[in-house]
């Protein structure tokens, strides 16, 4: 199919915006698994809690989105961590198919409470900038977009600074790299466990705020970004949060340039297959940090 | 000899199963059928982990058999029977194809799992765009009169609850024959430790790719009675992750790995599902449950029914006739 420059410059865009959010969402999910070394299937179902946290706030007290982050922010901070405390920390340390299990049965409790409770219709969350139109270069950039995707790389930066920097996050990659050896330097690792879920959790926070200013809300927004932030994870190397948030922006474009090139249907399919090949051939992701698995 | 008297219990339970449709009413067969046919499934499914990791993937062979019998019956009119036996052949040379390559580069643990659920999906999302699998639509069959060689029965399920009994006894008859047999030793020292198990000269490879290729031509066998008794199947119900989730979990609730845990995974579980989606008349309430059954047997019960009682009491061993594994050294190849 015929490509020119700037339709090729319009989807690299809506590629990396898209691929922003994917980016937020493995971040957290990768950094559970960094830590905890366990992958959580009810990510995504974090993510669709938070969206309708996002829409109640929003619906009952009238608050924008992004005004409204930081309490959803730590309201998901909590959930995550209350989770790990009651449930999660039950599986740490056992075999890969009881932890899998555990965070499946999770997945399959959330999504369908939330059906039983909320029905499963869309829901929409109108802002007030929702229809704003930026003209670059004779390309129309949707302002909500444009927005997330600046809030996600300013979060993603934060993230990268507090695990970089601070003693908890100093003790997250610790504990992530040799428990033990963190345990014997005076790091508190069950809380550790705890607040990485917690933070994990919370990235969920991020995305579906940023996700609610231009995408309908339904108990299925979890699952349908599932899979593809399984994809993006395993890209980056498990546990690698910064090869998670390349990857993100990566498998964003790839998804946006098959849509446009191939068939919207197939947008699915290739980033599925490129995760097959890059397990057969460089099973710890696409940035080489040696995983022990 | 314990054979004897675990044939007799087979025996008895699967005539039980055959009597009811002459006594109950419509809905209990209906159940039932959906009993006998996870339970088989979930036979199946434990095949492939006699030898290897968990899979979630399993919808992918599902519905390669349901599509394989529908499309065979519906677009050429070759009988359900023939498809099924093409199916079989498909779904194993599918497996063969997708397993040879991971086994070989020893992709395990998660990467093997998200592995399996990537393969469902790609099938999913090829049989969504695909123009011969009827897209997101799906196949539908028209409708005939009674027939066996149509595989159809309209008039009163009870055919499709004595075909059910003949898969199962060929599934459970499968799984026994692996688990007495060296076959099976071999599988379960693949599978428990890996490097022993080929020191000792066991091809672990080949005995992997063996347990998949069976479980693979099992599960497409219960996807082409799942086709012929719904008559209509499409991409999100024959291959989405639920599918493989419901496969998996009578023998999670019942025992991975043992013979018996599927049956009674299923017969316990199903019946219950079903009690809560007439009582609640929800269409979800009973997905909560399914969800609150996994965290309560992970919690409780991470060996299932059949592995908890069996561990704890030597009645429970003896009932499930289960007798300590051999050590793998016994095992020559």
């Amino acid at each position: 199919m015929h490509l020119d420059l700037p339709i090729f410059l319009n989807l690299l865009m809506i590629g990396l915006f898209q691929g922003a959010i994917y980016s937020l969402i493995s971040m957290g999910l990768t950094l559970i698994f960094g830590t905890v070394k366990i992958v959580n299937f009810a990510h995504g179902d974090f993510l669709m809690l938070s969206g309708y946290f996002v829409f109640w706030i929003w619906a009952i007290l009238g608050l924008d989105p992004l005004i409204s982050l930081p309490i959803v922010f730590s309201a998901l901070f909590c959930l995550g961590y209350v989770t790990e405390r009651v449930l999660i920390k039950r599986v740490i340390g056992r075999p890969t198919h009881i932890q899998m299990l555990m965070t499946l049965g999770l997945s399959l409790v959330i999504q369908n409470l939330v059906i039983v409770f909320w029905k499963a219709d869309p829901r929409y969350v109108h802002t007030v900038y929702a229809d704003l139109r930026l003209e670059l270069g004779g390309v129309a950039i949707p302002f909500p977009r444009l927005l997330s995707f600046f809030v996600a790389m300013l979060f993603a930066l934060t993230l990268h600074l507090f695990l970089l920097k601070t003693t908890y996050g100093t003790a997250i990659r610790g504990t992530g790299q040799d428990p033990e050896a963190a345990h014997l330097m005076g790091i508190n690792v069950n809380k550790i466990y705890a607040l990485s879920f917690g933070l994990g959790i919370s990235c969920n926070a991020v995305a579906a705020t940023l996700l609610s200013t231009y995408f309908p809300l339904s108990p299925f927004l979890g699952a349908s970004f599932m899979v593809i932030t399984f994809i993006v994870i395993v890209l980056g190397g498990l546990g690698n949060y910064m090869g998670a948030f390349i990857a993100g922006l990566i498998l964003g474009t790839i998804e946006v340039l098959t849509a446009y090139m191939l068939s919207p249907l197939l947008r699915q399919t290739i980033p599925l297959v490129i995760f097959i090949l890059v397990l057969l051939l460089k099973p710890e992701g696409l940035f080489g940090r040696k995983l022990h698995r | 000899m314990k054979l004897g008297t675990s044939a007799l219990v087979y025996l008895l339970f699967f005539s039980t199963i055959c009597v009811i449709p002459f006594i109950a009413s419509s809905v209990v067969i209906d159940i039932l059928i959906f009993c006998i046919l996870y339970a088989f499934l979930s036979t199946a499914w434990t095949i492939a982990v006699y030898a290897g990791p968990y899979s979630i993937g399993h919808a992918a062979y599902f519905g390669l058999g349901a599509y394989s019998t529908a499309l065979l019956y519906t677009r050429l009119g070759i009988s359900p029977w023939i498809g099924i036996l093409v199916g079989i052949a498909i779904s194993s040379s599918f497996a063969l194809a997708i397993s040879y390559p991971v086994f070989r580069y020893g992709i395990k643990g998660y990467y093997y799992t998200l592995t399996t659920l990537a393969v469902a999906e790609i099938m999913r999302t090829i049989f969504l765009s695909w123009d011969i699998t009827g897209r997101a639509v799906g196949v539908w069959y028209p409708i005939v009169p009674d027939s066996l060689w149509h595989f159809q029965f309209h008039t009163s399920h009870a055919p499709y609850v004595f075909i059910g009994v003949a898969i199962l006894i060929l599934g459970v008859f499968t799984a026994n024959a692996i688990k007495k047999t060296r076959l099976g030793l071999a599988f379960s020292a693949t599978r428990d430790d890996e490097d022993t198990a080929q020191s000792v000269g066991i091809n672990t490879l080949r005995h992997k790719l063996t347990a998949v290729a069976i479980s693979a031509a099992l599960t497409s066998i219960g996807g082409a009675f799942f086709a012929q008794y719904t008559l209509f199947i499409e991409p999100d119900t024959s291959m989405a992750m639920f599918v493989s989730v419901d496969i998996l979990l009578p023998a999670v609730v019942g025992g991975v790995g043992t013979v018996l845990g599927p049956l009674i995974g299923s017969f316990l579980l199903t019946p219950l599902i079903w009690i809560l989606r007439i009582a609640f008349g929800s269409e979800v309430l009973h997905l909560v449950i399914r969800g609150a059954v996994i965290i309560i047997v992970v919690l409780f019960a991470p060996e299932g029914i059949v592995g908890t009682l069996s561990k704890h009491s030597s009645a429970g061993r003896k009932i499930f006739s289960i007798t300590p594994s051999k050590p793998s050294s016994h095992v020559r190849h």
